[in-house]
């Protein structure tokens, strides 16, 4: 009875006081960073727990009875912000992130989730703004210099090509050196990239060392890149619109030519062309740079449309793109549709479940990218002959080429443009993934999902009958698809008890790889207007593949932590793949990692300058399989004879062929100081790769040029070094820098046993034991003899010879095609919204044989058909006594040697941008916009290198006729409602 | 609630457990494991047709062996446009690094490698259900006489491009009668690798019988006997080349004597009378393998003016005179894209019309010919009897040359007589990749002079001697970075 009145006067008492006094207190809460709003922010009155979150404009609105006066802020990653309510009802907050929080990852690796901190191996985040709405074609690109460790390289200029990515060096001689790829928990290649939106991408973890990557076993060996797209948000909507419009242009090419007068100069000189001929008046009239008749000035933009919208229940994230890039290359075109669907959903109050579908489809116009091939459209810049007017007096192309090595050919452009020839490939990719998460108890989680990676890539070209006369027109029709799925099962165990913090994972999972092409070509067409594959009467080929690829395994990572001090992180994975030996198909990889928050000690908790201080350790294993899939079997393949079947041995196999083996060291040092003004991380990593799959060059004799075989031991050892300072911080004024330094040092340490040594042929790639992988070997050139014009060579002792012999090459101490040093450096100036930022990236010691140089110089009637470097005429051999002639006497051979071989060092300027970000109160006058950004931006603006080929940071060996890397310039907007 | 976690449990966790060790057990879809190979006779004979098929490689008598044994001599010269195939070797400039000579070696020895793990492991295969043992027994035995005498053609083609023409010398090949995985494989004699080879054919003359006897695709006793006289010729045993010449007489072989003959023979591949062997080439999938004819006319199937790579020299087209029939087949004046005024372009290689829809200027080469074999035998007759070989030299030359004054071979002296024999190899085989070995057997250098302004600066090496190292090609660098026991042949870098 008491408690009965004292609940109906309590009752009362609230109700009236609640009709007397409650205050309703509103504002916004910021970030103390940028200003910018921060949504979904809880606000909390001290003592209570009623309470509401800020929406997307950062604003909220709470009740507050009588008798309390404090609000309490509090959002992840921020430090808690108390508010004495005083006579205002108007309470706006700035909020500061948390010093101790602050570059340190959190890091949910599709297995597990990790308190902040407790991280002990090396990873390095980042953010994908910095990777979106640059305009490549495939993002990866914009990985480029963002953080250390990471080599990112363009293999081609063509839009949408992957570029090759390096973790730590290169790990491997004969397996794959690319990272593992895994978005949302489905692996993918680096290729897919190009069918995705970079504006769905939330962030990129680069996962480098043996705690961050053994829990990816057997193919963690080059590192991982860990890909979150964006999701809904649990409270308002966000409607943001970026788009982006500009065009692209050749680099700044170093070859010069010969113009017109220098041409006929040395056409008459070699004897291709009288001295008195009439015909030299005429040509003299015209002299053309073809390097600008050739290359085009295409245009690319790029629409990008998001809504991220939810509540506590349900979230929604949808965006749609159209992306288009054309290439500098005549013909070269490209573009993309995107659409992505995710949706999470909290069914129960144990039970989450969620779903993420992207599709996205890219049509391409492939043009001739043939690397030797004179259609090449980058070669035929060069090797058109000056005088050659490729287009008529209307300014289209001409239908045939009038001079030279061209004479009396088709104008490959008049070909293209005209519709006689194409290529064109459209790549679907659906990529997809799916939930369930269950709370088996407060601290167990049960997670299950599956993942599905699906392409189907089909196209196809024709030659009209026009240009394939004897086959009176033929086609190609290519298929391909394939089909990577995953499925995994985890169970999660997260407690925290008095000092002592567990998280720990096992997991089962199960990856399977299906894959498909088939091919065929066609001839004759019953007419020249009708080009599609299917009006081809007379099929000349057909081709097919399947492969099927399937791992199991097993997994378990646990990590544990002591006052947020000193952490323990372990794990093991066991994995089964086909691709191995029957004897050896299971390969178990584990590591340890120890990781020691010396911040929290507590002679340094007062020290107040240093706001972080953490050293991490880790040793362990990780596999490589990037090997093919059948490479253990003995292997009959088919051939025929006179249309019969045939068998054929085609593989000697190794029933114990057995995982590649990186066992990997890491110490690493992250320090942050004044309040997170400036930030430090340094790594140093001892990686040695061991029982590698190679290709074991064997006897001819054999019936096979190698075989394969576990064998030999490689390391890769290096620093990475990270520094950011926000060096001014004020209300008007910014100014941030950011830079980063990698050295690698690779050697190889054993090869084959019965040899130390691979010289690839003709490659010039040397691999040896006590060298470093991609290493070169080449003969060498001394000088042109005086008297005789020949060229002359020093032999393998150092002899002078005349005589070109692949036996004498010898290897060039400090040169390979990998770069042992790498950095970038960016800056970021704003003053009042406006704002500039720069990326500039270096490369340093790396070297590149410079094909396509070699072409534009030999000296001899096969290559004097077409245009040669502007000083061969003047710097050739002539005469006897000419004795410091560069080129030798017309006639001379086609020998590769050192003198090809450039330092493709370079420093470029990867991105100049300048913008302006709109003022808040600006904004908040529209009542409909919340952010606003306008920018122009130049990438690739400037190169400096010493080497003059097309581009320095092709990756190969050797480059030759590639299509180069182009200048852009766009201008953006981005605006969020 | 609880069940529906439990349930929820189990399944996640037996969904992935399940069916573990078959899944990983993946063959490839595409290729058949060697323990399933020779199991029965129709796969056996597939492994042979897989030791056929190394002769239509590219780098072989595909392509290369074929053009350049005479792009390294005198027959053939390198145009002043050409596109820089075969740059080392017009210009005689190859060494242990050129690419050709590593893919001759490695097509020849994967070969071998086919052949001997045919000879391995056929005689495991036993008759499956249906057959009868009888017919089985029989088929191997003839596979086996096919792929010993194929054996023989790749090691005697490897022994005389690598090797001196010289049984005295040291210098043989490597050498394996087995499948192996040994990587250290010394060279042999020359004397070695000829015993080898005359067993081989020996093997497969005693095991063929009447196998494929009208067959020109496939070995039969006549492509025993031909090839027997070639070996026995190039090794100066020539009473043996002459007897295996004879075995091959005596069949229904004999000269095209009409240009139209002619034209069968060389434009469509057809003659009953002078093809011994030819490489089978079926149209759609093989015939792009031997578009060789590309590089002595290159005319896009006529769409274009032809742009030859390589013509023949003054000094072969002045052997051929107009009532020669074979004049009209072998050469032809073409007006061409780069030079003002016409060339004389080879013709030999026009492309066979029932391949043009497949493959622009491909022909199936013609290994073994009976005139090949009647030259043999009128070579090695000059050395038993000079009036056996004139009356060979008469026939020829009665055959191809329209009213042929067969006086004037009477009237030949031995010096003579031996300079025309060998002239009219030279011309009757020209360009069919015989001029470099007989050359080189012969003891005799050569001369490449400059033709005319139509002809690469370079390729006009002018003379070269009969001891010039370079009639032995080198061994491959590849091969000798893992293989260190197979010594270079002298001359070349070491």
């Amino acid at each position: 009875m008491k408690k009965l009145l004292q609940s109906l006067f309590m009752f009362l008492f609230v109700a009236v006081s609640a009709m007397a006094q409650n205050r309703t207190i509103s504002g916004t809460v910021t970030s103390s960073e940028d200003r910018q709003p921060l949504p979904g922010v809880s606000v909390k009155i001290k003592g209570s727990n009623a309470g509401v979150s800020t929406d997307s404009k950062g604003t909220f609105k709470i009740t507050v009875p009588s008798g309390q006066n404090v609000l309490v802020f509090t959002f992840i990653g921020y430090n808690t912000a108390t508010r004495q309510i005083t006579g205002s009802n108007d309470i706006n907050v700035s909020m500061s992130p948390d010093a101790t929080l602050l570059n340190e990852v959190v890091i949910s690796n599709n297995y597990i989730t990790k308190r902040k901190g407790a991280e002990t191996g090396s990873v390095s985040l980042v953010d994908g703004d910095k990777v979106a709405s640059r305009p490549s074609g495939n993002m990866l690109h914009n990985l480029q210099g963002q953080v250390p460790g990471v080599v990112v390289a363009a293999g081609s200029g063509r839009p949408g090509a992957a570029p090759q990515i390096f973790i730590r060096g290169q790990g491997s001689i004969n397996s794959s050196l690319a990272p593992l790829y895994v978005v949302d928990g489905q692996p993918v290649d680096a290729s897919d990239f190009a069918q995705l939106n970079p504006e769905d991408m939330d962030s990129f973890n680069v996962l480098k060392d043996a705690s961050a990557t053994a829990i990816y076993g057997s193919r963690g060996a080059n590192g991982v890149i860990l890909v979150t797209t964006k999701r809904g948000i649990k409270s308002g909507t966000d409607i943001n619109y970026q788009a982006y419009y500009g065009y692209e242009q050749i680099n700044n090419q170093k070859f010069k030519m010969m113009n017109t007068q220098q041409r006929l100069d040395y056409e008459v000189a070699i004897g291709r062309r009288a001295a008195n001929d009439p015909a030299i008046p005429e040509l003299l009239k015209s002299d053309f740079n073809q390097v600008d008749e050739v290359f085009q000035k295409p245009q690319t933009q790029s629409h990008s449309l998001s809504i991220r919208t939810g509540n506590e229940k349900t979230q929604a994230f949808f965006s749609g793109e159209y992306a288009q890039q054309n290439g500098i290359y005549f013909d070269s075109k490209w573009e993309r549709y995107g659409a992505r669907v995710t949706v999470d959903h909290k069914a129960k109050s144990w039970l989450k479940m969620g779903i993420s579908l992207y599709a996205g489809n890219t049509n391409e116009r492939q043009p001739n990218e043939t690397r030797n091939s004179t259609a090449n459209t980058g070669m035929m810049a060069y090797l058109l002959l000056p005088y050659e007017n490729i287009r008529d007096a209307e300014g289209n192309f001409k239908q045939r080429l009038q001079y030279g090595g061209y004479a009396g050919a088709y104008n490959n452009l008049w070909v293209r443009a005209n519709d006689y020839q194409h290529t064109d490939y459209q790549n679907l990719k659906l990529l997809g993934n799916t939930y369930l998460e269950a709370d088996v108890t407060k601290d167990i989680k049960l997670r299950s999902s599956y993942g599905a990676n699906y392409t189907s890539y089909y196209g196809g070209g024709y030659n009209a009958p026009l240009i394939a006369a004897a086959d009176n027109g033929n086609a190609n029709r290519y298929y391909s698809s394939w089909m990577d799925g995953i499925q995994r099962n985890t169970l999660n165990y997260n407690h925290t008890f008095g000092d002592h913090s567990i998280a720990a994972v096992i997991g089962s999972e199960y990856n399977f790889h299906n894959d498909i092409v088939f091919s065929a070509t066609a001839k004759n067409t019953s007419s020249p207007l009708l080009l599609e594959f299917g009006s081809f009467q007379t099929p000349s080929a057909t081709s097919g593949s399947l492969n099927k690829y399937r791992m199991f395994s097993a997994l378990a990572n646990v990590n544990y932590g002591y006052k947020d001090k000193y952490y323990v992180d372990l794990s093991i994975r066991r994995d089964g793949s086909s691709k191995f030996g029957r004897n050896n198909r299971w390969g178990t990889f584990w590591s340890t990692g120890l990781g020691w928050n010396i911040k929290k000690e507590a002679f340094l908790e007062d020290v107040s300058w240093l706001s972080l201080a953490k050293i991490r350790g880790s040793i362990g294993t990780t596999g490589n399989d990037g090997i093919g899939y059948y490479p253990s079997y003995d292997l009959f393949g088919s051939t025929t004879y006179n249309g019969a079947a045939g068998l054929t041995p085609t593989q000697a196999g190794n029933p114990d062929l057995s995982w590649e083996i990186k066992r990997k060291f890491n110490v690493g040092f992250d320090a942050a100081f004044f309040k997170n003004r400036l930030t430090f991380t340094a790594d140093f990593y001892n990686d040695v790769t061991y029982n590698m799959v190679l290709n074991v060059p064997v006897s001819y004799l054999t019936g096979y040029s190698s075989i394969y075989q576990n064998m030999g031991r490689m390391y890769n050892r290096g620093i990475e070094l990270g520094l950011g300072a926000q060096i001014v911080k004020s209300k008007d004024f910014t100014l941030n820098f950011n830079t980063n330094f990698t050295y690698n040092k690779n050697r190889v340490t054993e090869l084959y046993g019965f040899r130390d040594e691979l010289l690839g042929t003709g490659t010039g790639v040397y691999t040896a034991v006590g060298y470093m992988y991609g290493q070169l070997k080449y003969n060498r050139f001394s000088h042109i003899d005086g008297q005789t014009g020949n060229e002359v060579y020093l032999d393998k002792n150092g002899n002078q010879t005349t005589n070109f012999d692949g036996g004498d090459a010898v290897v060039l101490d400090g040169k390979g095609f990998y770069a042992p040093y790498n950095g970038a450096a960016s800056v970021d100036f704003s003053y009042k919204g406006f704002g500039l930022f720069m990326q500039w990236n270096y490369v340093v010691g790396k070297y590149t044989i410079n094909n396509t140089r070699a072409w534009m110089e030999w000296n001899n009637a096969s290559w004097s058909n077409y245009n040669r470097v502007a000083d061969l005429y003047e710097r050739m051999w002539k005469k006897p006594g000419d004795n410091d002639a560069k080129y030798g006497k017309y006639g001379t051979g086609t020998n590769f040697d050192d003198r090809y071989i450039e330092n493709a060092s370079y420093l470029r300027l990867r991105d100049l941008t300048v913008y302006y970000n709109f003022n808040k109160s600006l904004l908040s006058k529209t009542k409909f916009l919340n952010k606003a950004r306008v920018y122009a931006r130049a990438n690739n603006l400037v190169t400096i290198t010493k080497y003059s080929g097309y581009d320095p940071e092709y990756f190969n060996n050797l480059e030759l006729g590639i299509y180069p890397v182009s200048q852009k310039f766009t201008f953006g907007v981005d605006v969020t409602f | 609630m609880k069940l529906n976690k439990t349930i929820i449990c189990t399944l996640a966790v037996a969904l992935t457990l399940s069916s573990c060790k078959k899944q990983l057990n993946q063959l490839p879809p595409q290729a058949l494991t060697s323990d399933l190979v020779f199991t029965n006779i129709t796969a056996a004979e597939s492994v042979l047709n897989g030791t056929y098929a190394p002769l239509r490689s590219g780098n072989y008598y595909g392509r290369n062996f074929v053009v350049m044994n005479d792009i390294t001599t005198d027959n053939l010269i390198a145009t002043s446009w050409f596109s820089n195939n075969y740059s080392d070797w017009q210009r005689n400039t190859y060494n242990s690094s050129t690419y050709e000579t590593r893919d001759f070696w490695s097509t020849l020895y994967n070969a071998i490698h086919r052949v001997n793990t045919f000879l391995k492991n056929v005689d495991n295969v036993s008759p499956i259900a249906g057959e009868n043992a009888t017919t089985v027994a029989a088929s191997k035995q003839s596979f086996k006489a096919q792929a010993y005498a194929l054996r023989a053609l790749y090691l005697f083609d490897l022994l005389r491009t690598y090797s001196k023409i010289d049984l005295n010398d040291r210098l043989g090949v490597p050498m394996v009668l087995e499948p192996t995985t040994e990587i250290q494989i010394p060279r042999q004699t020359v004397k070695q690798n000829y015993d080898q080879i005359i067993s081989d054919l020996n093997q497969a003359e005693s095991l063929i019988g009447e196998t494929n006897v009208t067959s020109q695709i496939k070995v039969n006793k006549y492509f025993i006997a031909a090839l027997q006289s070639r070996v026995y010729l190039y090794y100066k045993d020539y009473q043996k080349a002459s007897d295996a010449a004879d075995k091959v007489m005596a069949g229904s072989f004999g000269y095209e004597t009409t240009a139209a003959g002619l034209t069968s023979l060389w434009t469509n591949d057809v003659s009953t009378k002078e093809i011994i062997f030819k490489i089978g080439i079926e149209a759609v999938q093989e015939s792009g393998a031997v578009n060789y004819g590309v590089f002595f006319i290159n005319d896009n199937g006529g769409s274009l003016l032809p742009n030859p790579d390589f013509i023949p020299s003054k000094s072969v087209i002045d052997l051929f005179s107009a009532t020669d029939l074979r004049t009209a087949q072998y050469l032809k004046s073409y007006t061409v894209r780069q030079f003002a005024t016409p060339l004389t372009l080879v013709q030999k290689y026009p492309g066979n019309p029932s391949y043009k829809s497949y493959s622009d200027k491909a022909n199936a080469p013609k290994l073994l010919r009976y005139a090949e074999v009647a030259l043999n035998k009128m070579e090695a007759q000059y050395y038993l009897s000079k009036t056996t070989a004139k009356t060979l030299l008469k026939a020829l030359r009665s055959a191809r040359i329209t009213g042929y004054n067969t006086a004037l071979v009477d009237a030949y002296d031995d010096a003579t007589l031996l300079n025309e024999i060998r002239i009219e190899r030279r011309r009757e085989l020209a360009f069919e990749g015989h001029e470099f070995f007989d050359l080189k057997r012969w003891g005799l250098g050569f001369s490449r002079p400059k033709d005319g302004t139509y002809m690469a600066t370079e390729n006009a090496i002018g003379d070269v001697p009969a001891t010039n190292y370079r009639f032995q090609w080198p061994i491959p660098q590849a091969e000798r970075e893992s293989n260190k026991a197979a010594e270079q042949n002298p001359g070349y870098a070491n």
